[in-house]
């Protein structure tokens, strides 16, 4: 079962909204109350809180607002439901007692409040591999005056002791290097894309070789009166019905290869 | 050991001869998510095409058949667009539309299909799928909101991939629909036949606020609208398809916001 961030971006406040439902009624799911839980890293440990029990067919929206008194600042505050309470302190991320499905999976709304609109992508987050590698292709910078484009990569594992890691962003036509940026694990990493020296016939090809994250492309016009956000796919997502992640490491092993740092 | 007997059995009914995707029968088919396009005065559709071929270094000038079908499913148009390699290459719809006398409807569907499957592909035993990335932009905002596709739902045959559930299936979209916001709720059928589709409205006390049935025909897209809520509400949809995951566009104000289901 998934854990399910709250997100945060440029001129926006995260909120997420955790339904003890299930979202078909093909895969078997136990009909109970689950505990709504608030997991965070502290002192280089997992720490857990219990926030509230959510009853069968209800759901709960918590934002970054109704956490700041449970969280230090800054940590990427990781929701769940459970049947269990989750212990107190762990050396690992908890692994989760509840229901799971897998088509569709079990979601959540991961939602970006500004103070004019709300954008939000139905999601969920499993912990990464560490190390594992990103490559993705991005298609979603939007250009004209007073919009800014933001790349949020989203990193979760299941260690909570602090590794960081190089984002590098390419031109895929000459296969330069045009930014690189540092990112940490476990955390919501926003990286501006608008200096970047991209234009509106730029492909950017995102890379980290050491650590993988969900790629989401968030957009702002105006400091927030409109948003846009969407993640890009792997490249597993390109081929199906057979070993697509042969592929994958295929198409990695190719642009790894060829990029100029 | 009975007990994952007994389990097994249960979800047989389920699974047995039901895949999501039903295998091409030509093995080097190239597959498309059916997407939607929406065309009028309030809306402009963008398709960000992706040279699927190049990016696994096949050389030359690849292709793409776009394929458009009308609110019932007819195919109405279909266009080969030379790709320009590994640069970012936005496809107008409204623009590639504007050489017909008049639309046949609004909205409908449409696929992409590459005309160069890369040979690692065709040599993996696997298939080429575009699932790319569908940007709508709603009277004339600055910022396009994007969602990608996540279905492989038809190959270059234009024969749909999606099978037929043996029993009705209940797809609980988690997600919460709120007072004060219109919704627009569109559903595909990517299989081969009629398929009757219950929507449902649903507060949280249990009660049905709006329901309503269509036909939904192969390539079909169906937009069912929702307003005027009183009461925060979800959506049930009832179906014989594997997978009726919706995309919903929501209106809040003047802003309007996209996503998958």
């Amino acid at each position: 079962m998934s854990y399910f961030p709250i997100l945060n971006a440029p001129y926006c406040m995260g909120e997420t909204t955790l339904y003890n439902f299930p979202p078909n009624n093909w895969e078997s799911t136990k009909c109970v109350d689950q505990y709504v839980s608030l997991t965070y890293i502290k002192n280089n440990l997992w720490h857990s809180v219990t926030l509230d029990k959510l009853s069968y067919l209800s759901y709960i929206k918590i934002s970054g607002n109704n956490i700041v008194d449970l969280a230090p600042e800054g940590v990427l505050p990781l929701l769940s439901l459970s049947s269990v309470e989750l212990p107190k302190v762990s050396k690992e991320l908890p692994i989760l007692s509840c229901s799971h499905t897998v088509v569709p999976e079990y979601r959540s709304t991961l939602g970006l409040r500004s103070s004019s609109m709300v954008t939000s992508y139905q999601g969920e987050v499993n912990f990464f591999p560490s190390p594992a590698s990103l490559l993705t292709f991005s298609p979603f910078l939007q250009f004209g005056e007073h919009i800014e484009n933001y790349l949020l990569f989203l990193n979760v594992e299941k260690s909570p002791k602090k590794r960081m890691a190089e984002v590098e962003i390419y031109d895929a036509h000459s296969k330069l290097l045009k930014q690189t940026q540092s990112v940490c694990n476990n955390q919501v990493n926003i990286i501006s894309l608008d200096d970047s020296g991209f234009d509106d016939q730029s492909l950017p090809v995102v890379v980290c070789e050491t650590m993988a994250a969900i790629p989401f492309y968030f957009s702002s016009y105006k400091k927030g009166e409109l948003l846009s956000f969407e993640h890009t796919h792997s490249p597993a997502s390109l081929v199906v019905l057979g070993n697509r992640f042969n592929t994958q490491r295929q198409l990695k092993e190719y642009w790894f290869s060829q990029l100029k740092r | 050991m009975i007990n994952g007997l007994i389990r097994k059995i249960r979800r047989a009914p389920w699974i047995l001869g039901q895949k999501i995707t039903q295998m091409p029968n030509d093995p080097h088919a190239v597959i498309s998510d059916l997407f939607i396009w929406r065309c009028s005065q309030d809306w402009n559709t963008y398709f960000e095409l992706l040279d699927l071929a190049g990016l696994f270094d096949n050389k030359g000038r690849h292709q793409v058949k776009v394929v458009f079908f009308d609110d019932r499913g007819n195919q109405f148009h279909q266009e080969f667009i030379d790709l320009v390699g590994m640069y970012r290459q936005v496809l107008n719809i409204s623009k590639v539309l504007s050489v017909l006398k008049q639309l046949p409807s609004s909205y409908g569907t449409f696929c992409v299909f590459h005309q160069k499957s890369p040979n690692e592909v065709l040599n993996s035993e696997v298939f080429l799928t575009e699932r790319g990335y569908v940007g709508y932009q709603y009277r004339d905002a600055p910022l396009r909101s994007y969602v990608h596709g996540n279905l492989d739902a038809i190959d270059n045959s234009l024969t749909p991939l999606s099978g037929a559930s043996l029993l009705s299936r209940t797809y609980n979209l988690q997600y919460l629909l709120e007072v004060g916001k219109q919704y627009e709720i569109a559903l595909t059928n990517a299989s081969a036949s009629n398929k009757e589709v219950e929507f449902k409205i649903v507060g949280f006390d249990g009660e049905t606020y709006i329901k309503e049935c269509a036909t939904l025909r192969s390539k079909q897209a169906f937009v069912f609208p929702v307003k005027g809520l009183l009461n925060p509400s979800r959506l049930v949809i009832k179906s014989k398809m594997i997978m009726a995951r919706p995309a919903v566009f929501c209106f809040d104000s003047d802003s309007m916001d996209v996503f998958h289901g």
